[in-house]
């Protein structure tokens, strides 16, 4: 008995005012949690009043009709017709998505069919480098390398600016993430269907492209969609090269301008109507995302949909879809064709049986093997470019890289990019300090004390992903107006900290949510059955289990905020050699890379683009290894 | 008669739970009909019947595991003692409810971190800090369960690095350091080798002096071992409930015979 109760009576003593006293913390947790979830609906929110209170009149007074058919853009006269800019971003997005998109899903399926397996690794590690440079470094590439390269070899009489260059740099820009997205499609096709078509007689680049890649085409067309978004919404790289003449896009080297380096361009020396102006420009960007991301999130859905019906409903394994169709084949092609409408991912039946039947089995392998080839290039030309910019920048770096150049005081005649250096760090902190804290909250909300089946969270899952969706230069616009004029700080270490903060934020709720949702519910279960309370429950068991997925979201999310440069332009200025001052003016990595090479300082701009990227891939790889090791320890 | 009338009183007297015309729903589906049972005093009760009729449910009702499902509504009422209402009251705290119920899980689960915390971390739940307390009540819980002399030198050490059998007894460890009444436990060995079932069933023997147990098995031979009583489900309703062994050897009604008979799918 003495040693059964231990504790006995403490534990009754202690339990009425305890259990008040939690009541009351568990509504405080609770309450603070909602706020942060809030915040971001409320940052979404307006970020869209904003946008319509300032862009919407200006549209009226220049015209609904004038702005967006008219072809003049010229603020003397007060005359801003967006078509040019709107055809251009059109044209190059088109252009660039058709070539990044084909690049993309080419190295995609070389990489899980024809690829050695020991190279596999490797290669998907190096294109993670390519996804995480910097746009501004694609951009002084573009500028360095693409549009010389041009001028000097395809025509001599134009200047080599303009659309070819910024679709080139835009299509090797989405590569990488129509490359990670297609690779998972189609590694999430089961075995099954590539080894049923072998044995039928395909050969195996048959069986790939015509099962395994038709399958998983929900995935491929949602990363397409997806490379459209980032296409449409990219400013630094495309500003760079793009020329910039306000011009209908017609010839494929002419010099033309897109919305977002319209804005960017000019905004900051931008006032009254015309400043308006560029915030309808704004507007327009921000539909053109709205609707890509609805898109993408429909085909998502549909695809999601496929497989959990998959994985629900054991009788329609993919194994008995493949032999109900194997089956139907026997019975004639008539069927089969049926069939395929009825199950249009398994086509096995009508490919393989009506080409034996009219021989024209050769002429189809042949064609098989041209993709096969057509695949190698495209991971080829992903390679080459990697190298290419690695190589490049480094070349003409290295010989810049100094101890002064890194740690230096900064002059205009001898440079140093130890202002940049604190300033980023800086604006790291500002940023992270806001968004992490909120940015959890708001995932521990959503995923632990929401209801999973109501119509809320279905809401504020939306608004998140628009929030993610929407073009930087577009929260760039936010914070220049807000901070800059509104609240009149003009650039502002805080104001552009701020502005990023919640740029980052939807990428930080939705990877922590992600965790969160991950960590089984027997956990859960256990603590409750042990009369924990929610709140102790929450972030005493599930958080600490879902610390690598907050983690890895921190670390992209500083990842994102050192690569930034197109917020940076509008909410921090660009003032080389500035220290940080929260209220001041200054200057980031990303910016002083923009500035050396607008200042035709070459080695300096790939000596600061080196120590970018360098950092980059140092926290990329270091986010990887975190999260294996934390995943290791909890499972 | 008459006899018979004494013994339900005095068996009335030692009754721990009391279930009255408990009905369940998980959205349309009726997963619980009109369930009336006892459950009594340091005796082991087991739940047997075949599979989705309803035997975790019921279990799960009984320290309100279900608050937790969102389509799950229950009429009905279920008396537990040492609660002046019953529990699906307004005025019942459920955290206090469940620290008096305690439940063992079907599957393990330890959470990941240390022995020593796992065991902890209900008493620190209930507001146990001091470190010697806290000690004395690991070590106590561990002993009951029966893991002490395993675990003793690598307090430490991740429970994760446990065997399933170790991770189970550490579980009704945890269970126990936050000394419950009752103790629910959900098919406890299922997942578990023939040598840690047979540990557990010994350890659920020893518990039963000190409190009452309710197990949920699929293992007619395990209830004919460890249950002092044992009650049959099917489709929801509770068919028969009796001692251990006129359950199985006397049979009341023709579906309980058929189960136990092995005539059941
Ligand atoms: N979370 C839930 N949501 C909806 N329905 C549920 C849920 N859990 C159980 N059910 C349903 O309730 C019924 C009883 O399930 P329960 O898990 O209690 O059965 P069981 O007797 O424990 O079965 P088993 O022996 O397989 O564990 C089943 O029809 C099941 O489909
Ligand atoms: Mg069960």
């Amino acid at each position: 008995m003495s040693t059964m109760r231990v504790g006995e009576t403490g534990l009754a003593l202690r339990d009425t005012k305890r259990q008040n006293m939690q009541k009351m913390t568990g509504a405080t947790i609770k309450w603070t949690l909602f706020v942060a979830t809030i915040f971001s609906l409320f940052a979404l929110l307006m970020i869209v009043l904003f946008l319509l209170y300032r862009g919407i009149p200006a549209m009226a007074d220049i015209g609904f009709f004038k702005f967006l058919f008219g072809t003049t853009w010229d603020s003397p006269s007060s005359q801003y017709g967006i078509l040019p800019a709107l055809l251009g971003s059109l044209y190059v997005t088109a252009l660039a998505t058709v070539m990044g998109v084909a690049i993309g899903v080419f190295s995609a399926i070389f990489l899980h069919r024809f690829c050695k397996k020991r190279f596999v690794g490797p290669i998907v590690q190096a294109i993670n480098i390519l996804a995480g440079i910097p746009s501004v470094v694609f951009g002084i590439f573009g500028l360095l390398v693409v549009v010389p390269f041009i001028q000097n070899n395809l025509s001599p009489d134009v200047e080599g600016h303009g659309i070819l260059a910024a679709s080139i740099i835009l299509s090797i820009m989405i590569a990488p993430t129509v490359i990670s997205i297609s690779l998972n499609a189609l590694k999430s096709i089961p075995k099954e269907l590539f080894e049923g078509a072998l044995a039928l007689g395909a050969s195996i680049p048959q069986a790939e492209f015509c099962v395994v890649v038709p399958a998983a085409k929900g995935g491929i067309l949602a990363a397409s969609v997806l490379s459209i978004g980032r296409a449409i919404g990219e400013t630094m790289a495309v500003m760079m090269v793009i020329g910039g003449d306000h011009e209908i896009p017609k010839g494929l080297m002419q010099s033309i301008n897109t919305m977002t380096a319209l804005i960017a361009g000019e905004a900051r020396e931008a006032g009254g109507l015309w400043l308006e102006a560029l915030i309808a420009t704004g507007i327009l960007l921000f539909v053109f995302s709205l609707v890509i991301n609805f898109v993408f999130m429909r085909i998502r859905a549909k695809v999601d949909y496929r497989f959990s019906m998959r994985s629900k409903k054991k009788n329609r394994s993919p194994m008995e879809t493949l032999a109900k169709s194997l089956s139907v084949t026997v019975l004639g092609v008539g069927k089969a064709m049926d069939s395929d409408h009825a199950k249009p991912s398994v086509d096995l039946s009508k490919l393989f049986f009506v080409d034996h039947e009219t021989k024209k089995s050769n002429r189809k392998k042949i064609k098989f093997d041209v993709l096969k080839v057509l695949s190698c290039v495209g991971a080829g030309i992903t390679l080459v470019f990697l190298a290419s910019i690695l190589v490049f920048i480094a070349k003409q770096g290295v010989s810049s890289l100094s101890w002064h150049f890194l740690f230096g005081e900064y002059s205009v005649d001898n440079p140093s990019i130890k202002p940049a250096l604190l300033g980023s760090a800086y604006l790291i902190l500002i940023s992270l300090l806001i968004a992490v804290p909120i940015g959890i909250a708001a995932a521990v909300y959503m995923s632990e004390y929401m209801s999973r089946r109501s119509k809320f969270i279905k809401y504020l899952r939306m608004s998140v992903e628009t929030l993610a969706s929407i073009p930087s230069i577009v929260y760039g616009l936010f914070g220049y107006i807000l901070f800059g004029s509104i609240f009149g700080w003009g650039y502002s270490f805080l104001g552009a900290g701020i502005t990023l903060a919640i740029m980052v934020l939807p990428g930080i709720i939705r990877t922590t949510e992600e965790g969160l949702l991950s960590v089984h519910n027997m956990y859960r279960e256990g603590s409750f059955a042990l009369g924990a309370s929610k709140a102790r429950t929450t972030f005493r068991v599930v958080v600490p289990q879902a610390a690598s997925g907050i983690l890895t979201s921190v670390i992209l999310a500083i990842g994102r905020v050192v690569s930034e440069s197109a917020v940076l332009l509008l909410t921090l200025g660009l003032v080389p050699g500035a220290l940080p001052d929260t209220m001041g003016p200054g200057t980031s990595m990303a910016l002083d890379i923009f500035y050396f090479a607008t200042q035709n300082k070459e080695g300096q701009a790939a000596a600061a683009a080196t120590v970018l990227i360098l950092f980059v891939v140092v926290i990329n790889l270091g986010a990887t290894q975190l999260a294996k090791l934390l995943s290791r320890k909890t499972k | 008669m008459r006899t018979r009338g004494y013994i339900e009183k005095f068996m009335e007297e030692n009754k721990c739970i009391t279930i009255k015309n408990l009905n369940l729903y998980y959205g349309d589906n009726h997963a619980l009909k009109n369930i009336n049972m006892d459950i009594f005093k340091n005796k082991i009760t087991a739940f047997i019947g075949p599979s989705g009729c309803g035997k975790s449910t019921l279990l799960r009702c009984l320290n309100r595991m279900n608050d937790l499902i969102e389509t799950c509504r229950i009429e009905g009422n279920i008396e537990v003692e040492g609660f002046a209402s019953q529990i699906y009251d307004k005025s019942i705290d459920v955290n206090a409810l469940r620290k008096s119920v305690g439940m063992v899980f079907q599957k393990p689960n330890v959470f990941p971190m240390s022995i020593f915390d796992n065991i902890a971390f209900g008493p620190r739940t209930h507001g146990i800090k001091k470190k010697p307390e806290l000690q004395a009540i690991v070590e106590d819980s561990l002993t009951k369960a029966g893991i002490w002399n395993e675990v003793k030198d690598n307090l430490k050490k991740s429970a994760l690095a446990l065997s399933g059998g170790q991770q189970q007894r550490i579980c009704i460890a945890r269970a126990l350091a936050v000394q419950p009444e009752i103790l629910l436990m959900d098919e406890p060995t299922s997942a578990l080798d023939p040598i840690s079932t047979g540990i557990i069933e010994d350890l659920c023997d020893q518990l039963k002096k000190n409190y009452s147990i309710v197990i949920v098995t699929h293992n007619m031979q395990q209830a004919l071992r460890i249950a002092d009583r044992t009650a049959f489900f099917l489709l929801g309703e509770m068919i028969e409930e009796s001692k251990t062994v006129d359950l199985f050897n006397r049979p009341q009604t023709e579906q309980c015979e058929r189960y136990i008979t092995g005539k059941f799918g």
